[in-house]
């Protein structure tokens, strides 16, 4: 063989010619289109009625929705790190959050979000921010204490694909008329406790019966819709680490971390409830899946067994 | 990505184009004359090594196919973050061959389903002073940018920026100052 050896043509016989081990699901997106619809229905049915009384007032509605939902969407992230006592730290504080984080958005080509670290002790994190410009990823002291680097670094990587999927617009976007319906009934109820606004309260009282079913439906879909982002992210954040094992675990010690942590703990994430990697509802009973932010452990770990699978048949 | 993907919560690897690394040696070939940083001859890919067999088999290939040709063994190590970085060594002079084997790494990754899991590809330079310099390759970005480290963790960021002015005409540059990643300690720096 010649010492000076050409150079090799750059795909010259790759030996193992594989599938992509993280093919999008078709099952689950179909799934997810039809939960986005029925949220589209949502909106239709609450701007309807403005529709009703008049074209300006339908207009008028539709541009009232779009501010409030623009301003949810600008200031999620102060609003999500203030509500669970969160606080930014430089690389100087952190090195090996930032390390790991800066590593997954090479990963991930995001720009790198903030990094910010809460005291609490109950194991979580979160994501907010409305897109990968604007992004603030957060772990609670209780995660970096019972993780390892490699599952801290699968559950950034869940969190970055969060970022990467937009999945705190998407979620804001589905909850918001649920969110609405859920004001004005609160609203309605406090004029019907009062003899002085009674009145009022009975002549609303059609209205409230027409949005109690627009909430309920409006929570089931956005809950549904969140359930589905999780998957989601499961998948995309193992496609950034390339390790389905470590997030497997370090959701199971996330789970028993949180049933067994404080209650103050559970109550001060629970603002940020569908932005956390696990479920963070102060109760120790888990209501039915219909109900839910999050799928259940189970069914998690399920999907990233069949990446482990895909990974260790040869991709 | 697409609005459906945004929509469906799924983000699709880009496709990267490896050939730009063939633009180093002519950079290199600049940053002499400009600023008398010469290659040391080192290289280095880093990637993630997924979990499972498929990948161990497709490290051993790597080094089988950088091997052959009568070369210096590449070398593997892992860093404390679980990445493995895979460093080849060449004659200081022979920046081209060093270049088509960081290239021939990637794209046997690439071919093996792996791109998803490269990170970056970096060739070491050294100063007439001694001082050190990599030029890192995002993989996913296609781009490149300076990373001069200074003794304690401290970033040579004046040099970084007189680097980007020699040389930010013969390789597409990575514009976002955000993106230009530390990687302390990379092997081959």
């Amino acid at each position: 063989m010649a010492s000076s050896a050409p150079p090799r043509p750059p795909d010259a016989a790759p030996p193992h010619k594989a599938r992509p081990p993280y093919e999008p699901d078709p099952v689950l997106a179909r799934r997810m289109l039809l939960t986005m619809f029925l949220v589209l229905l949502v909106y239709a049915a609450t701007a309807l009625p403005f529709f009703l009384l008049g074209a300006v007032w339908g207009l008028a509605a539709v541009a009232a929705a779009v501010v409030l939902a623009a301003a949810v969407c600008r200031y999620t992230d102060r609003l999500a790190l203030w509500a669970a006592e969160g606080r930014e730290v430089t690389a100087d504080r952190e090195p090996e959050l930032h390390a790991i984080v800066e590593r997954l958005c090479v990963s991930a080509d995001l720009p790198k979000p903030r990094v910010a670290v809460s005291d609490l002790a109950a194991p979580n994190a979160f994501a907010a921010g409305s897109g990968p410009g604007a992004a603030v990823v957060c772990v609670t002291r209780g995660l970096r204490e019972r993780l390892t680097p490699e599952e801290l670094a699968g559950v950034l990587g869940h969190e970055m694909a969060h970022i990467a999927n937009r999945d705190v617009l998407v979620a804001s976007v589905a909850a918001f008329p649920s969110m609405c319906a859920e004001l004005f009934l609160r609203f309605w109820l406090g004029l019907a406790r009062r003899l002085a606004t009674l009145p009022i309260a009975v002549l609303l009282a059609p209205v409230a019966l027409a949005v109690l079913p627009l909430h309920l439906v409006g929570l089931v879909t956005s809950l549904a819709l969140s359930r589905y982002r999780e998957l989601c992210a499961d998948t995309t954040g193992t496609l950034l680490t390339g390790r389905p094992g470590a997030l497997a675990a370090a959701l199971a010690k996330i789970h028993t971390g949180m049933a067994d942590a404080a209650p103050a703990d559970r109550r001060a994430l629970r603002p940020v409830n569908a932005l956390c990697v696990a479920r963070a509802a102060p109760d120790r009973r888990r209501p039915p899946e219909l109900l839910c932010s999050h799928p259940s452990l189970e069914r998690r770990t399920a999907r990233l067994t069949l990446v482990s699978q895909r990974l260790a048949d040869g991709g | 990505m697409g609005f459906l993907d945004t929509l469906l919560g799924r983000s699709k690897p880009v496709k990267p184009d490896l050939d730009r690394l063939f633009a180093l040696p002519t950079a290199a070939v600049t940053l002499e004359a400009a600023a008398g940083f010469t290659p040391t001859g080192l290289g280095s890919v880093c990637f993630r090594a997924p979990e499972g067999g498929a990948f161990a088999r497709l490290q051993r290939d790597v080094q089988e196919l950088l091997d052959a040709d009568e070369g210096p063994a590449v070398e593997f190590s892992t860093d404390d973050y679980g990445y493995t970085w895979l460093l080849a060594r060449h004659a200081p002079e022979d920046l081209p061959g060093l270049v088509t084997d960081l290239h021939a790494v990637n794209a046997t990754l690439e071919a093996g389903g792996f791109g998803p899991h490269l990170l970056c590809s970096l060739v070491g330079f050294q100063g007439p002073d001694g001082r050190r310099l990599a030029l890192v390759y995002l993989y996913k970005r296609g781009t490149f940018y300076p990373f001069a480290p200074l003794p304690g963790d401290r970033r040579d960021n004046a040099l970084e920026l007189e680097v980007r002015g020699a040389v930010g005409a013969d390789l597409p540059f990575e514009d976002d100052l955000g993106r230009w990643f530390p990687v302390w300690g990379a092997p081959g720096l």
